[in-house]
């Protein structure tokens, strides 16, 4: 799935946070998948690629865009409505974090699924 | 009464029912229990009222191994001792502290919580704290502004303390003692020796020195070292007239399991709303209580981890601090620029609104080394007592732990989706078991005559008496089997209202 997507704040991202961005991290002509809506209210899209970058070092395997892409969004009722694939990487950052499902890349704890969307955005950098 | 061992009669000879040597807090906090008994009590203070840098200098010693802190910095040498300067943290160890834990060496006291409770709430007192209270619900029906970080509990806890004024014994307790009909309190009588009878199964008498040239002798039906770990270690080991290793040390296990907190900045705690963190701020001489995050004892064992706690500091005061350890450095000038430019920065930037960063800071339990020990050093000191060296020494579980509680935290941030946490680069490295330069400790000294039941691992018993010797007894720090996360003072004050009882008994039984 190479499509660009532009990912508007939804109202379900909303509600998740109400914050403006940090600078570098403005929502833009990105794939839904790469953006840890989360993690980019804290932290600039700097430290997202370096986090992505370090997530790939001890991760070799999943150097790959469309790797990245099918473990964070398997086919299998796959959503394809934007929205609805920010909902799902949601559940599946919460999901990670409540099953002890984290990785610590750069220093930061994050979740695994979080952790892969920012090995993404890191690929996807232009 | 207040005698100064310059101005009598050298050699003289001083007799009383107990001696205790070391009027700091845990010498003190004795003391006071015997007013108004029919004991005669003698209270040997090395120093007088006030700081003296020629009295301070007896404290001076090498460190090896592990950076580490000037020795003379570390310990007052002054009637009051350390809590002339102590910062009035207290908070009592938790049960598991005192349990055997197969993860942790050597840990498991001979004593539990249980038999220390009643005295922590007697200690309290001697420290102007509050109730014996230490469970959050306690102090946030007190306060409702004071919101807890939404964790979870089975994990990540809020552990209390409480904040003494800071209580400075050498002022608030001076009167108490001087005016106490049957309590002699000499100043200047540093206890440079112990004598013990001939098979070293007793103290027969304590020989005092101080820089007028006199040399006393006391004579008593129990001793108590009082003099904080590294100095009781210290006298132990130096008093090998009867005991060639020294009192106490026939397994070698006197001065052993030196124990710091480790007090390092850990990592970075980033929330997506500004915060004001009431319940975790401290102000100095403001503050009376606030909470560390604690991990849960079910935590700790899940993860095999030391005990710990968590602070918090704004990320951009914290940036701008220098590490403890970097502050109290040998250049005296020095030294007290940087704890004047520290403080200027923690008063430096407030914000009502609060702040989205913080610095998460440290302290955390040894694990008990052998390794980390209290020798002698070849050198000696003005009065002709060998001066003290440090062998400081940590091992791989210390950083393991550290790292732990933090990954512990930043999966509670994550689920309550309160914020991420950040590892600071030192401990990113699993396989990494080395220190940063910043590394430091609370100045808490523990562990150099250990409790336990066993003399080859230990070297009081469960009452503090040295494994032995049947009327030498051990006050303080030095007794401690496993550090715990909080600061020493409050269990050491109750440690040492313990030892006062059981004394009382048994000088009672003797008639």
């Amino acid at each position: 799935m190479q499509r660009r997507v532009f990912l508007k704040l939804s109202a379900f991202t909303a509600a998740v946070l109400a914050l403006p961005f940090t600078p570098g991290c403005n929502p833009g002509e990105v794939d839904a998948e790469s953006q840890p809506v989360f993690f980019s209210h804290l932290v600039d899209a700097k430290t997202i690629a370096a986090a992505g970058k370090a997530y790939l070092v001890t991760h070799p395997d999943e150097n790959n865009v469309d790797k990245l892409k099918a473990i964070l969004l398997p086919k299998n009722g796959q959503p394809t409505d934007v929205n609805a694939i920010g909902r799902s990487l949601v559940v599946s950052i919460a999901n990670d974090f409540n099953t002890g499902g984290t990785v610590t890349v750069s220093g930061w704890i994050l979740s695994a699924t979080e952790a892969r969307q920012c090995a993404l955005f890191y690929l996807l950098q232009p | 009464m207040h005698i100064d061992a310059r101005n009598i009669e050298n050699h003289t000879l001083i007799e009383g029912d107990i001696c205790i040597i070391g009027a700091g807090a845990a010498g003190i906090s004795i003391a006071l229990e015997w007013i108004n008994t029919p004991y005669r009590v003698i209270l040997l203070e090395g120093g007088g009222f006030e700081y003296e840098a020629r009295m301070q200098d007896l404290y001076r010693g090498k460190t090896t191994g592990q950076r580490y802190y000037p020795l003379d910095s570390a310990r007052l040498h002054y009637f009051g001792g350390t809590t002339g300067h102590w910062a009035g943290f207290c908070s009592p160890l938790d049960e598991i502290d005192f349990k055997k834990r197969d993860w942790v060496p050597y840990s498991g006291w001979p004593i539990q919580r249980s038999d220390l409770d009643p005295f922590y709430a007697r200690a309290q007192k001697n420290l102007d704290l509050g109730p014996y209270e230490y469970s959050f619900p306690y102090f946030h029906d007190k306060d409702k502004s004071l919101v807890p970080l939404p964790f979870d509990e089975e994990a990540v806890l809020n552990k209390m303390w409480q904040f003494s004024p800071p209580t400075r014994f050498g002022t608030k307790y001076r009167d108490a003692i001087i005016k106490a009909p049957n309590v002699y309190l000499y100043t200047y009588a540093n206890v440079c020796n112990l004598t013990a009878n001939e098979n070293a199964s007793a103290i027969k008498e304590a020989t005092v020195k101080n820089f007028a040239g006199k040399e006393h002798t006391v004579r008593a039906k129990y001793f108590i070292c009082a003099c904080c770990a590294i100095q009781n270690a210290r006298l132990l080991l130096a008093s090998n007239q009867q005991a060639p290793k020294g009192l106490g040390n026939q397994n070698d296990v006197v001065g052993r399991f030196f124990m710091e907190h480790l007090e390092i900045k850990s990592a970075e705690i980033w929330f997506a709303d500004p915060d004001p963190m009431k319940l975790y701020m401290f102000e100095f001489g403001g503050t009376k209580y606030r909470a560390e995050l604690g991990i849960s004892p079910k935590k700790q064992q899940e993860h095999k981890i030391l005990n710990g706690t968590a602070s918090f500091t704004p990320l951009e005061v914290a940036r701008k601090q220098p590490a403890f350890i970097d502050i109290w450095i040998e250049d005296k000038k020095k030294r007290e620029k940087n704890m004047n430019d520290f403080s200027k920065r923690e008063n430096d930037s407030k914000s009502a609104k609060g702040y989205s960063n913080f610095q998460m800071f440290t302290r955390v339990e040894q694990a008990p080394n052998p390794n980390s020990r209290v020798t002698l050093d070849t050198e000696k000191d003005e009065l002709g007592m060998p001066r003290a060296m440090l062998h400081w020494e940590l091992t791989p579980l210390e950083k393991r732990s550290i790292r732990t509680i933090y990954q512990i935290i930043g999966q509670q941030a994550g689920m309550s989706q309160k914020g991420r946490v950040r590892l600071l680069e030192y401990l990113w490295d699993e396989n990494d078991h080395s220190w940063p330069e910043f590394t430091g400790g609370g100045w808490h000294h523990m562990g150099t005559t250990r409790m336990g039941s066993d003399p080859k691992q230990s070297v009081v018993n469960a009452d503090c008496r040295v494994h032995g010797i049947a009327n030498l007894y051990m006050a303080g720090s030095s007794c401690y089997v496993t550090a715990g996360a909080p600061n020493p003072t409050l269990t050491l004050v109750a440690l040492s209202l313990r030892l006062s009882d059981h004394l009382k008994k048994q000088v009672n039984a003797l008639g």
